[in-house]
């Protein structure tokens, strides 16, 4: 089955380039613009893999995050947080709202598809046992 | 150190000042007791001549009789003043010396000021300089009386003027020993004492200015390294404890000016980072696939390229005008603006950035708005800058309202010189705005760390430069929101009334009263 991966960012032509880098490693994409849609599309889609930007209207990456931890039903699925390079505070910030991993921006596109294949195949192999 | 130099000055000026103060009352004083003991070694001197006189005065019938002189010494011995004894002489009312201690002076003129004592009836005696000599003169006249008539005749009459002249040098001599010990004494113990009150009591008054000044001066020292919480806290009422005070305001100024940079740096450095994560990501894609990607694609991405490098060249414009505008450089032009026209132009262009959104752009605008003066290009990116906004926020597939109308609310113009103003509102349907942070909002590069702004993505910039246009044409900006409901962003640009007759131009634009876009 393709995998699925939810991506979220307020700014549409990131949500552009991150839609174009799934497509391009064959996965499905989900998109939302901004965080309530983030959360309600993560509880009817459940993704395999959840990527949420920080500063969006009505609800940051962080709170997001932090539902999706709290909630059985998408507490397994990883979370990358898209960050600024020079913030370690929102690092850890992710960190605490039990975020799996970070991508700073500005991203090359081999980066994200490095990732998406590094936490997808990570899980492809622990349902497989 | 400053500290030191201070302390030292005032501790020189004030001991300076003191030690005069104090010299000169200790100098006045001593010479007023000198004085009068000079007053005092004369009246016992008088003293001393009175009872000479008396002790002769009562012998003069023996001494007379034996015409003997030594007698009268006897008689001085006697009274123990024979050692400052200078001159015992009988003379009579002409002057002439008849009996002396000295057998010389027998038949000359008597000293002028021993004869002027006996005329001017000095009978308290005189004392006076003769060369180097202090001398002090008295005189009795010697009446004739029962017992001087064993030699004399009965007649009532002065039979001579006895002369007693007192040495009073060694006296003197040891009034200026005196004196010289008093000196020097004054010097010594004196001076110490004035120099140390002095030096106590300047230290005190310098520890007095001190405290306050060493304090201000690690609190400098303090802000100097970086340790920009450090106060003075001073409480006195004086000049520097209001120094202290001013010092500390100006350092929350300049903590508040710092925080400011921050929060700056923090928003521009978003709102430059998101426009270059797409252009870099899009170049990046289509270098990748240079000979393979699929021209409708490359075409699409070059356009979001393109987009966001003109967003960046607005985004650096935008900095640059706030820049002007903050330290009042803006170069603003002055010109007749349509404000229902702008309204309508500017919900036009948006039309497509709300269809992608899903959004619902509805203007309405009064009929027959009049003409305001001001920037056409800074009130076209004011209404712009909100309608953005609230396309952003609004929910998808709900609606967003522009209106425009008249109004003649003193409450909403900054500018009092005008009574009547144009009214701009965008009303969104969206998650809506806390109380707490409607004024906020319009801070410049304020609370960057707080949820609101963060979750608006950066628009603290957007609403700062809003704010400066519609202070410089004289309105005012405000927003009223209702939590999960929606805001509505507001602005006026006040107008000149023209007279009744001269009415504006409306008619000739026949604007629909309202209009929607979709």
């Amino acid at each position: 089955m393709t995998k699925k991966i939810l991506v979220c960012d307020d700014e549409p032509y990131i949500l552009m380039a991150l839609t174009d880098a799934v497509e391009m490693e064959g996965y499905e994409c989900v998109t939302a613009i901004n965080g309530k849609e983030a959360l309600q599309k993560a509880r009817e889609t459940l993704p395999d893999l959840i990527m949420l930007d920080i500063m969006m209207p009505f609800m940051d990456g962080f709170e997001v995050c932090r539902e999706l931890k709290a909630d059985a039903a998408t507490r397994d699925i990883p979370v990358i947080m898209l960050t600024a390079k020079s913030q370690q505070v929102d690092i850890q910030k992710g960190k605490d709202a039990g975020a799996d991993d970070y991508i700073t921006k500005p991203f090359r596109p081999s980066t994200l598809r490095k990732k998406f294949n590094e936490v997808l195949d990570a899980r492809h192999i622990i349902e497989e046992e | 150190m400053f500290k030191r130099r201070l302390q030292t000055k005032i501790v020189f000026w004030i001991a300076l000042i003191l030690a005069v103060f104090l010299g000169t009352s200790y100098y006045v004083t001593t010479s007023r007791t000198l004085k009068s003991l000079n007053e005092e070694f004369e009246e016992a001197t008088r003293g001393k001549a009175i009872l000479l006189m008396d002790a002769i005065y009562n012998n003069i019938a023996q001494t007379s009789e034996s015409g003997h002189m030594r007698q009268l010494i006897h008689m001085a011995e006697l009274t123990n003043s024979y050692t400052e004894l200078k001159q015992l002489v009988i003379f009579s009312q002409d002057g002439i010396v008849r009996q002396s201690l000295n057998p010389d002076e027998v038949g000359k003129k008597i000293s002028e000021v021993h004869y002027n004592v006996y005329v001017n009836n000095e009978v308290k005696g005189k004392a006076y300089d003769a060369g180097s000599d202090r001398q002090f003169c008295m005189v009795k006249p010697l009446f004739n009386q029962a017992r001087c008539y064993a030699c004399h005749d009965k007649s009532k009459r002065v039979l001579g003027i006895l002369d007693v002249c007192l040495n009073m040098n060694s006296a003197r001599q040891r009034m200026a020993k005196n004196r010289e010990l008093m000196r020097t004494a004054g010097i010594t113990g004196a001076g110490a004492t004035i120099l140390a009150t002095s030096l106590a009591l300047a230290l005190l008054l310098a520890l007095l200015v001190n405290r306050p000044v060493s304090r201000l001066l690690k609190v400098i020292n303090e802000v100097e390294k970086g340790n920009m919480n450090a106060r003075v806290d001073s409480t006195a009422g004086d000049e520097l404890g209001v120094m202290g005070r001013s010092f500390d305001s100006m350092i929350d100024r300049i903590h508040k000016l710092s925080e400011m940079k921050d929060d700056f740096i923090s928003v521009v450095s978003h709102e430059l980072r998101t426009p270059l994560t797409s252009i870099k990501y899009f170049a990046e894609v289509m270098l990748e696939r240079v000979g393979t990607i699929d021209p409708a694609r490359q075409q699409k991405y070059l356009r979001v390229i393109n987009e966001e490098t003109d967003r960046l060249t607005r985004l650096i414009n935008d900095l640059l005008d706030l820049q002007k505008i903050s330290a009042g450089k803006f170069k603003w032009k002055l010109e007749e603006i349509r404000l229902d026209q702008v309204v309508r132009n500017t919900v036009q262009t948006f039309s497509g950035a709300g269809l992608a959104r899903n959004v619902h752009l509805v203007s309405q605008v009064d009929p027959g708005l009049p003409v305001v003066l001001g920037d056409n290009d800074k009130i076209v990116q004011l209404v712009a800058n909100l309608l953005s906004n609230a396309i952003k926020f609004t929910r998808s597939g709900s609606k967003v309202v522009v209106t425009a109308e008249r109004g003649e609310d003193p409450a909403f113009i900054t500018d009092h010189r005008f009574r009547a103003y144009i009214k701009v509102s965008t009303t969104d349907e969206g998650i809506g705005i806390a109380p707490e942070n409607l004024e906020k909002i319009f801070e410049k590069f304020q609370q960057v760390e707080d949820h609101f702004t963060r979750s608006q993505g950066g628009t603290g910039l957007g609403l700062s430069i809003c704010k400066e246009i519609v202070l410089h044409h004289g309105g005012k900006i405000w927003a009223e929101s209702t939590v999960d409901v929606g805001s509505t962003f507001s602005f006026t640009i006040p107008y000149e009334e023209k007279p009744p007759g001269v009415r504006p131009a409306a008619s000739d634009a026949a604007p629909a009263p309202s209009g929607v876009v979709r």
